[in-house]
Order: structure tokens, then sequence, then C-alpha cells
């Protein structure tokens, strides 16, 4: 069928790389997540939509624990990367965070130079051993976001000073600064003018090659655009998850057609 | 018409997709054309029979064009130019679809044909015309693919040609069928045949049409010249 | 049809009503704005009053009147065993009787008196420090003493009756024939500042005072900034929100409220009297003042860590920072100006305060700087207690330059604060 289509970004997408089994998440008394199933596949775009409120960000940041900084956050369920369960007691949040990265919503650099805003997580984790090789991390990282020959003579600069698109693609080289293996993304384009969106979301898709993504966006558009697989989340539940072609063509639940046909909120 | 790629450029991969489609659906409707016709002049009942069973490839090319046309504006949201060329590579695969039918009926017809007495000259004449019809495709779809308005615009001009062959045709059919009716059954044939290459010009004309649309963005107003006068010619003759 | 037109709704805005609800509310803006004016005005005019009475009483402090003697070396006053038992006062008398023959009425004392008590010490110095100087006559500058420094800015009035002035006619006589001389001059008082205090007010200076008060606020500054700090991140990052957490914060406000001579009678109960410290001494002043300033500090410094935006925490604990490298590494830094501008007003204030030293006894009479923090001393706003105490007509407006003195540290520290804050001041 594609033999006509100029050949797609050659990776495999069958290895699951996050597998979630029942998971549910309470705040205090709140009910936030029931129930979900997913399966995030390896370098793969997955998209998270739904209403507002419908639970795709707790359950996003389920994903690395950020829900254990909430201090009336509780989860159950399983969570799996590559088989082993995040949650297990012998895991350490701090060190997860660096094997999954997250970039927010509005972009927040450090209000340090472009270089230490890129370098703070290598050095944290200890992953360089010289100057020259934190140079290298620095200089791959902000390659892979696109924006090194923007910055590349003004390195020392502060990372507050850049424009919004381009701060959005420098806390992106942060992320992937201390080489994750998925990458979760909290509404990245939402602070972002169209033309930035459009340069985040073509980065988006070539980060695929070597990570897989998860993108929460309450852009149906969005979601269309970017991802490859896609997931809608309603009331905390997972309503459907499948191939975004097919997801926006013809979904299989009538509550999903409702709303990417914009019927329902 | 732009010319800068997409800042996403999967979606300039979808539409150069579509359009590859599209060409590659009308090189082969082309290439039925020609090899029909002269299935009809050389009497190769093989050829016909390729060109029959070719039919299936060019209705498979339409239905993929039609699915991914779909899932382009599903998931693009394409506005302004693109969507009109999406809305155009609809239009012009079915008319090529509806093109690589009578390309079939052709070489279905000239297989009968190759059983009977041939009528002098006649091949011939269908063999012209199907040339004259064949440019005349290629140029709609060149038009399409350099989104030439100019050419499209004479492509609706010389869609005139096409029809002058016909009314020709038809009239020397009728004089046939007149003086010796044992040629009714292959002057029926070609008859068709004639009308079936005819239609296809017009399929050419609508092509050249759509390529305007998409270039500035209206159908042209001006309605296009017709000269099909067979609807009311008389033989002479008769009372 | 009906002949009553009820009002429409464009009369809403056009018709009287409206017109007389516009102009109440022109007229209630217009008070406010007067009472904020006059508020303002009362004020400002209270602070010039203060100012100017201080400025008034008190300028006249900064220059001190000087006299240039000769005071010839003899032989026979110097004493050969040992040159620094020398009959120094008697080598004074002699200048100045030399100087100012001819007055009547005056004895040789009363014209030894008319300089500052302590030329006859700088003579010694100067020449225990040049012995070759002896058989020479040595020139020195030398401050006269009070009363004289008075006549000369004239302060004591002429006019009054002999039996109610300080200065009799003849001492008066005295003294303009010094100012005919030439002699005389009333350059800027750099006594003030250098020297320590004194029974003399011409001699009397601030230095003790100064320094015990630097070294006060070392010592606070140097106990409650870190423990503030660290209480305040502690309390801030790291304690869990329970009621025990809401209890102390409650404590710490009232702590902050508390008056300060509660602190020093603490300190003289506590440090003085169970600790055994020394007394009068600025280590015992800063470690008051440290427990008066530490809420303050506290406060200060948990609204400035509350202020850095979630976004900057949130985004070190994506990139997988701990608890401790997010306080450490980014809020605390983002928060250093806002803690530096409330340390610098919370030592500002302890700068002034006055009651807690008085218990702890930094009013006693020091005629020294202290060497060490150990050691007895006063403080600026002691000192000013001190001298407003004092007889002498020269104290009076030394205390109030002292006064000017304290008002200028107080003023420059503030500034110094607010030009911290908006130079650091970002805009997330």
């Amino acid at each position: 069928m594609n033999d006509m289509r100029k050949v797609e970004r050659d990776v495999d997408t069958h290895i699951v790389k996050i597998a979630a089994r029942g998971v549910q998440v309470h705040y205090g008394t709140t009910h936030a997540i029931k129930d979900v199933d997913v399966d995030i596949l390896d370098n793969t775009v997955t998209a998270f939509i739904g209403p507002s409120g419908c639970g795709k960000s707790t359950f996003l940041r389920c994903l690395n624990r950020m829900n254990d900084t909430v201090a009336s956050a509780r989860v159950t369920g399983s969570i799996t990367m590559d088989g082993k369960d995040i949650y297990a007691p012998s895991v350490d949040p701090v060190q997860l965070r660096a094997q999954v990265g997250m970039v927010f919503q509005k972009p927040n650099p450090f209000p340090k130079s472009i270089y230490d805003n890129v370098a703070y997580g290598p050095k944290i984790h200890g992953l360089t051993r010289s100057k020259a090789e934190l140079d290298e991390i620095v200089e791959k990282s902000l390659r892979r976001a696109a924006i090194w020959n923007e910055v590349k003579d003004r390195l020392d600069a502060p990372g507050t000073g850049l424009s919004g698109g381009q701060q959005q693609r420098l806390c992106i080289a942060r992320a992937i600064a201390t080489s994750p293996e998925v990458l979760l993304m909290d509404e990245p384009c939402s602070a972002l003018d169209p033309i930035a969106t459009a340069q985040v979301e073509e980065l988006i898709d070539e980060l695929r090659s070597q990570f897989s993504v998860v993108i929460v966006t309450h852009s149906m558009q969005q979601a269309a655009r970017v991802s490859q697989r896609t997931a809608f989340f309603h009331l905390g539940n997972l309503v459907e998850y499948g191939e975004t072609g097919t997801i926006f063509t013809k979904p299989s639940d009538p509550r999903t057609e409702s709303y990417i046909t914009g019927r329902i909120g | 018409m732009q010319t800068d790629p997409h800042i996403a450029r999967a979606f300039d991969r979808d539409l150069e997709a579509i359009q590859a489609m599209t060409l590659k659906m009308g090189g082969l409707v082309e290439a039925a054309i020609l090899d029909a016709a002269q299935a009809l002049e050389t009497r190769d009942d093989d050829l016909a029979e390729k060109v029959r069973k070719g039919d299936k490839a060019i209705d498979l090319l339409e239905e993929q064009i039609n699915f991914e046309a779909a899932r382009l504006i599903a998931l693009r949201a394409p506005t302004a130019g693109d969507l009109r060329t999406v809305l155009t590579v609809m239009k012009i695969a079915a008319s090529l679809e509806r093109c690589g039918d009578y390309a079939k009926n052709l070489a279905k017809r000239s297989s009968v044909l190759s059983q009977i007495a041939p009528i002098s000259g006649s091949a011939g004449a269908i063999r012209r015309m199907a040339k004259a019809v064949q440019h005349l495709l290629k140029d709609a779809l060149d038009s399409f693919i350099q989104r030439d308005a100019e050419l499209a615009a004479n492509v609706r001009l010389r869609d005139i040609e096409i029809d002058q062959m016909y009314n020709a045709l038809f009239r020397e059919f009728l004089t046939h069928m007149m003086e010796d009716p044992r040629s009714i059954t292959a002057c029926m044939h070609l008859h068709f045949i004639a009308k079936n290459i005819e239609r296809v010009g017009d399929h050419a004309t609508g092509i050249a049409e759509q390529v305007i649309y998409l270039v500035s963005g209206a159908m042209p107003e001006e309605s296009r010249p017709k000269s099909d006068v067979t609807s009311t010619t008389v033989p002479q003759g008769t009372k | 049809m009906t002949d009553i037109t009820p009002e429409s709704s464009s009369d809403h805005w056009t018709g009287a009503r409206a017109a007389a609800n516009v102009k109440k509310r022109h007229r209630s803006e217009l008070y406010l704005q007067a009472g904020g004016i006059a508020a303002l005005v009362i004020a400002f005019t209270m602070l010039f009053i203060l100012v100017s009475s201080l400025v008034s009483t008190g300028w006249q402090a900064f220059t001190q009147t000087h006299a240039k003697i000769d005071f010839p070396v003899t032989q026979e006053r110097v004493n050969a065993g040992n040159l620094e038992r020398s009959n120094w006062r008697a080598m004074v008398q002699d200048a100045m009787v030399a100087t100012l023959p001819d007055i009547p009425g005056v004895d040789e004392r009363q014209l030894a008196i008319m300089l500052s008590n302590n030329a006859q010490f700088r003579l010694r110095d100067e020449v225990v420090a040049n012995p070759s100087l002896v058989g020479t006559t040595v020139v020195l500058t030398v401050p006269l003493s009070d009363p004289y420094d008075q006549l000369n800015k004239g302060l004591i009035d002429r006019t009054t009756d002999e039996e109610f002035r300080r200065l009799k006619d003849a001492e008066i006589t005295a003294f303009d024939a010094l100012v005919s001389s030439g002699r005389v001059s009333k350059p800027f008082n750099w006594a003030l500042f250098n020297s320590a205090d004194s029974r003399f007010p011409e001699l009397a200076g601030l230095r003790g005072a100064l320094v015990g008060s630097f070294y006060t606020l070392l010592v606070c500054f140097a106990l409650a900034f870190p423990i503030g700090i660290g209480a305040a991140v502690y309390l801030e990052e790291f304690a869990p929100k329970n009621k025990v957490s809401d209890i102390i914060e409650i404590n710490i406000n009232n702590l902050a409220a508390v008056p300060s001579v509660v602190f020093g009678l603490l300190a003289l109960a506590v440090f003085i009297g169970w600790f055994g410290m020394p007394r009068s001494a600025p280590f015992v002043g800063g470690l008051t003042l440290a427990l008066m300033t530490l809420p303050t500090i506290i406060i200060a410094t948990r609204a400035a860590l509350k202020a850095v935006p979630p976004s900057i925490r949130e985004a070190a604990l994506g990139v997988g920072a701990s608890k401790q490298q997010v306080v450490f590494h980014h809020v605390l830094p983002l928060a250093m100006p806002g803690i530096m501008t409330g340390t610098i007003i919370g030592l500002a204030q302890a700068l002034g305060e006055t009651a807690p030293l008085l218990l702890i006894g930094m009013n006693a009479f020091i005629t020294a700087a202290p060497g060490t923090p150990f050691d007895s001393a006063t403080a600026l706003p002691t000192q000013i207690f001190i001298w407003a105490d004092s007889p002498e007509r020269g104290f009076v407006s030394r205390t109030s330059a002292a006064i000017l003195v304290l008002l200028g540290f107080l003023v420059l520290m503030n500034a110094v604060a607010i030009f911290l804050r908006s130079k650091f001041e970002r805009k997330w």
C-alpha cells in the first residue's frame, strides 16, 4: 500500500516500552485515574487526548513518578518499563527521572546560561568524566533539539533570554541531555505561537527515531499531526487506544467519535 | 502557488505521495488507451486481453488514492492550496477511473471486431483519435503536475478537435450502415468505441478545469466550446 | 398607546441620575486623593521637623575649634631621667602664657585650660617619639577646651550677665586676643570619628561606639544568618506540613513581635547570669540581637523561598534532581536577593536597638575602642544615650551629631537593600 510513499522514518515500532496495567490514581478522596491499561511502544509518538480534567496529565506524571511530589497522591496498579516495575521500593525516583525525561507546558529554562541548562542533568548524575565530554553532550543535545545553529555563538547567554519557541526547544535539549529512553511532554506547545509549534512538532517527529515520546495535548489536530498512536481519556478512563489514522478516520467507540468531531467537551 | 516546504515534512511527503499515485494512474490509463487502439488496428487479441486485465490495477489505485486522501484530510486538516490539491486529486482519480473503464471497453469491443470483417479506414481513424485523446489527457495531467493554468486552458479548447473527429466518424458510420447493412454490427461497435474515446476527451477537459480551480481557486466561468453535434445530426437522404 | 414614556435603556447612561452618579464618584475620588496627599504631607512634615532639628543642633559638632600654639620644650621642664614623666602640663602652661601676655584678669591656670586637657599628652607623645625635639619648639594644632569651642561657635551668648555666663569677661577677652593673633581655626572634627569616648566633649568621639556596633552586628549576622536561613529552608522545603509545623510558624511570627527589652532581660539573666559571659561585651550584645533578628530573617527567607515559582522546581525535578539538589542548586540561589534584602533590613533594625544593649551594660563609660568582641564596649545607640545624659554643653550638639551618624548608617543600609532588590529582581 505504501510503495508510493517516500520512506518514512525507518523505525521498528513494535517493542513495548512502558506497560501499564490496572493503574488507579487517587488525590485524597478524588478518584482521578480509573483502571487504565495501555502499552506505550518504543520509537513511537503516543498522544494522550481528552477534555480538560480527564486525567491525561495525571497519568503522564505517573510514568516518571512526578506524582510522588504531591503529598495527597496515591498510585496503585502496575507500571513497568522494559519489564521492570517503576514503583518497586528498590527503584530510585530521582534516577528514574533521568531515564524518563519531561518537558512542561510553560517553557521553564533555569535562570542560568544555555550551556549550564543543558549540562545540569549530566553533571548531577555524573554522566561525564571531563569537561570535553560535557561539551560534547551539550552540543549533541542542542543539535538534536534543532537549536544548535541559533545558540552556538552564545552558549553563555541566559536561557531566559530566548524566544518562547527557542526556550521550549532548549527545555527539550535539557531533557534529552541525560539520554533518557522515554520523553514525556505535557502540552509542550500550549504557550507557543503556530510557527514555533510547527517547529517543535517537526522536532518531535525527528526525535522518535531515538526515543519513545508520550505527548499530552488538548489539541486534537496536534495529536493527529504528530503521533502514531493515540489514547483518548475521558473522566479518568482510557476510552480508546489505537493507531492515529484509524482513530481519526473511523474510531470504534462512540465517545471517541463525539469528542473528535467536536460534539462533546 | 506555494513552493516552500511545510515545516512538518511528513505533510509534504503525504501530498507528494497522492500526487505521484495520480500520475501513475494517469500513465496506466494513457497506456491502456493506446494499447487498446493498437489491439483494434492490429486485431491482436492478446493485447486486448492485457488491457482488460490491467483495468484492475487502475481501479485499485483509485481506491488507494481515496483512502490516502481521506487520511490526509483527517490528519493534516489541509487548507487553501493544500485543500484544493487534495480535492483535485480525488476528482482526477475518479475521472481517470472512468477513462480506464472506457479503455477496457474499447479492448473488449476490439476482440469482438477482430472476428468480423474490418471497415476500411476505420481502425486508422480510431487510432488517430485515440492518439489525439491520449495527448490531450497527457497534457491535462501535465498541467496538473506543473500547476500550469495556461496549458489547462489550451486543453479545454483542443477538445473541439476530438469532438469534430467524432462528428466525422459518426457521419461516416451512418453512411456505411446505410450503404451496406452487413456492416451494421461492426459500425455499431466502432461507433461505441468512438463515443467512448470522445468521452475520454471530455474527462480530460474536466481534469483541465479542475486544474484551473486548483491554481486560481475558482472553476472557469465561460462554458467550454462544445461542438459535438451528433445529437442533432440527421443523415442525408432520410425523411 | 400610553402617554407615560418609561425611561428607555439609553437614558441609563445619559439621564440626570447618571450624571449625578458620575459626579459623586469623581467627588469621592477627589477626597481619597486629597486624603492621601494630606497624609503624605503630614508624614513628610514630621520627618522634616525631626531631621532639621537634629541638623540644627548637631551640625556644629562636625567642626572643632583648634589653635596653633608654639610649645617650647624647655630643658628645665624636661625630666632627664624619664622623658615621659616630664612636666608637660607646665610646658603647656608656659606656652599659653607666652602666647597671650598681658591679658588682665586671667591667671596662668586659666590660660592653660583654654586648651584641651590632652594638649599636654599630645606634646608628650610628640617629644617621646622624637627625643631630638628637646630644646626646640614644637608647633602643634590642638583643640580648644569645650567652653571656648562653644564660644567660638557662637553658642555662648556674650550679652547675658556675667554671673550667669559660663565664661567670664576676662576669659572672653583672652580668647578674642587668641583669635586676633590668627592662631584659631575650625577644621572638620575628625575626632568625632577617630577618638573613643571621653570626659571632655572636645575630645569625645564615636570610635568606640562604631567598633562596638560593628562587632555586635558581626556577631549578630554570623549567628542569625546561617541559623535563620537553615531554619527557614528546613521549615519551608523539608518539614512535613502538619500541626507541629503550624505551631512553630505561629511562634516564630509571635517572636518577631516581642518587645526588645525582653530579650535584654533574657540576656542579662541567662548569658551574663548563668553562663557568666563578660558584661558590656559586643559578643553578648550580638547574641541578644541575633535572637531578635532571627524571626525577621526566618520570615523574610520563607517569603523569598515561596516566591520562587514552582515551574523551576518542577523543571529541576524533571531532570532528575533530588529534593536537596532542587533546593540548594536552584531555589536558594534564586531566593538569595530576597533573603539578602530581608537580612539587611533585619540588621538595620538591630543597629538601632537600644533597650537590650542597655540592659546588658553596654552603656558604660569606656574610653577605648574594644580590641576583640569580648572587651567591654558601647554601641552607637547606647553611646547616644550616654551623651544625652552628660551635662557639658559640647555634648548637646555631639548627641545630635551621633544621632545623625546613626541615621546615616540606617539610610545607607536600607538603600543597599533597595538597590540589591531592584538589581536582582527577576521577571519570571
